[in-house]
């Protein structure tokens, strides 16, 4: 199953700074199990960035929550190896030591996400302390002025006093990125970092992740509904629909060859500059709940390619071109 | 330096904070200078009072003149004097009792909110139990199984009170814990202790420093009622709830117990004064500036 995963990969690095297999989340509800994550498979690779894109409710944020034990009232199973340490299962306060340090993650939300009764200067200070139990606050102090400047805040030092309430939204992800960046982490996840934020400073934001991905050699996993903003960032995407990932391949080969119906409908989705259209396309139905999956495929009751034996049973990831998607029909649809 | 490229983000203005509170105007200050004319008095009284609060120190029950501003009691004593005395009481009481339920509730409430479940159930069973009495009922009955007396009134007023601070803080704490930045800090590798502290402990705590102004009042109030009925300050001391029982058993020297009763609402009254502009203040729905 390993080199299912992973179908597009530059040879000269071969071992994975995260590496997730059959990741299934299970949350207990009043009305029953309702799974999440039904078996994901991903790979990342220090320096990449990857995208996972899929509709809301489709568990791309309880993906990457589980393997960081933020999920308290779940059951996570599978596996999620970062550097070879098993994840899942962890010890909470072993897991505490990766989380922020080596592997941290920013929200979608920079208004909300940041401690309202600290200055940032603290708040950047108790990241960096929290991981680095010797350091002095003066150096901590230092450090967070510094990288300040790294995120490209102006008049650092004066920041570093300011209150959250006392910045814009986009100075904020900065400062959470600046927050995740403190510990010299190899792998950002970003939770819909830009989706809060105005299109200018949405750019901004992206380019800034681009470049620190550089600086630092940064794994970057981007969590995101917008193709958009896949496009130009990542090396590399994976779909998911229902808590599974449903096609995953190269940037470049998913846009231009998408495999799987749902990354078709996905990118038909898309408003284009050139095609002039009467009413902006869309995908028919409503996503599928992990609560009432459909028999066989859970896209077969969208799908316009859908086939009988679709609800037969629940198609795995294959090759298809350049990238791996997960679905039966293929071979008899061109794409 | 590393991200030449980028384009700055811009900087608003730093907003110049304001030292003088927003608050503390109107019945508010003056509820403060109350206050704080009370606490100086409490501390300075021995050096400049020229009467013993505890001697004879002219003939009894004289009314109200020029040598004894409140006249003097059943044994002759100083009523102003005394009256004075009686904050050396009353004040450091009110706040033992307030900081130690404050403390109390402030664990209880937090470990109930933060941990939740059967940590959560138990606490708060016991704080509905304890506020199923009324507060004056619960206080006499624990001071009266301790034996009469200021420390054990002191006890029993902490047992009394604390549960109301554990409901307060627990229910905060609750409403903050969802907030998304407490998500965060969980994400960057922050300890329990560290985001109970840091994180959600200083947006959980304005309700309970609120309530604990205005009950600082309610305390001095409740210490005296005990010390009318005999369950607090015994005789001879100057407390204003048993000077008030010497009052009423010579009715017709008024000034025996209006001097202490004058002193109890001047002190509830500055507590709520200061209370309620704070309440106001806090208050978000409220506070459109």
């Amino acid at each position: 199953m390993s080199d299912v995963a992973v179908p597009t990969r530059t040879p000269e690095l071969p071992t994975p700074v995260l590496s997730v297999r059959d990741l299934r989340v299970t949350f207990a509800t009043p009305g029953g199990a309702v799974p999440a994550v039904r078996g994901v498979d991903l790979d990342v690779y220090p320096g990449e960035a990857v995208a996972i894109v899929g509709e809301s409710g489709s568990g791309k944020s309880v993906t990457m929550m589980a393997l960081l034990g933020m999920l308290n009232r779940a059951e996570v199973t599978g596996s999620a190896l970062y550097r070879g340490t098993e994840l899942v299962g962890m010890e909470p306060s072993k897991l505490r030591q990766i989380r922020g340090s080596k592997v941290s993650m920013i929200f979608q939300d920079p208004m909300t996400s940041l401690n309202p009764v600290l200055t940032i200067g603290r708040q950047l200070s108790l990241v960096m302390r929290a991981h680095q139990p010797g350091m002095s606050k003066k150096a901590a102090l230092a450090r967070a002025t510094d990288l300040l400047d790294q995120v490209a805040i102006s008049q650092a030092a004066r920041r570093c006093r300011s209150y959250p309430h006392e910045l814009s939204g986009g100075m904020r992800q900065r400062v959470m990125i600046a927050m995740a960046i403190a510990n010299d982490p190899e792998v950002l996840i970003a939770d819909e970092p830009t989706t809060a934020l105005d299109v200018t400073v949405q750019a901004q934001i992206m380019e800034l992740l681009g470049n620190l991905r550089h600086e630092h050699h940064l794994a970057l996993v981007l969590i995101t509904h917008d193709l958009g903003v896949v496009a130009g960032a990542t090396d590399r995407v994976a779909v998911m629909y229902a808590g599974k990932i449903v096609e995953n391949g190269a940037v470049d080969a998913l846009f231009a060859h998408p495999g799987h119906p749902y990354t078709r409908g996905l990118l038909e989705c898309l408003p284009r500059l050139d095609v002039r259209h009467e009413i902006q396309a869309s995908i028919p139905g409503v996503p599928a709940t992990p609560q009432s999956l459909p028999p066989g495929c859970p896209f077969s009751p969208r799908c316009k390619y859908v086939q009988p034996s679709c609800s037969d049973a629940e198609p795995v990831l294959t090759p298809h071109g350049e990238t791996m998607a997960a679905c039966s029909v293929l071979a008899d649809v061109p794409s | 330096m590393t991200a030449v490229s980028l384009p700055t983000a811009t900087v608003p203005p730093v907003v110049t904070r304001n030292r003088w509170p927003r608050w503390l105007h109107g019945p508010a200050l003056v509820g403060m200078v109350v206050l704080v004319l009370w606490v100086l008095v409490a501390l300075t009284l021995p050096i400049w009072t020229p009467f013993d609060p505890l001697e004879p120190v002219a003939l009894r029950n004289l009314g109200p003149r020029a040598a004894h501003w409140m006249g003097t009691d059943a044994l002759g004593r100083d009523v102003f004097t005394r009256t004075l005395w009686g904050a050396r009481t009353s004040l450091p009481v009110a706040a033992i009792v307030i900081v130690s339920a404050v403390i109390i509730g402030t664990v209880v409430g937090a470990a109930a909110g933060f941990f939740g479940g059967w940590v959560d159930a138990v606490l708060m069973r016991t704080v509905d139990i304890t506020m199923a009495f009324p507060p004056i009922l619960l206080a006499m009955a624990i001071t009266a199984s301790l034996g009469p007396g200021v420390r054990n009134a002191m006890i029993a007023m902490v047992l009394v009170w604390w549960p109301i601070y554990a409901r307060l803080l627990r229910a905060q704490v609750i409403a903050v814990r969802q907030r998304e930045y407490i998500d965060s800090a969980w994400a960057i590798g922050a300890s329990r202790w560290l985001i109970m502290r840091r994180y959600i402990l200083p947006m959980s705590y304005t309700p309970v420093l609120v309530n604990a102004t205005m009950d600082f009042g309610q305390v001095v109030l409740l210490l005296a009622s005990l010390s009318f009925i005999g369950l607090g300050a015994r005789p001879p001391s100057p407390e204003w709830g048993a000077m008030i029982t010497e009052g009423a058993t010579n009715f017709y020297q008024w000034w025996i117990a209006a001097a202490p009763g004058l002193a109890i609402l001047l002190v509830v009254l500055a507590f709520n004064f200061v209370g309620d502009a704070l309440r106001d203040s806090f208050d978000v729905k409220d506070n459109g500036r």
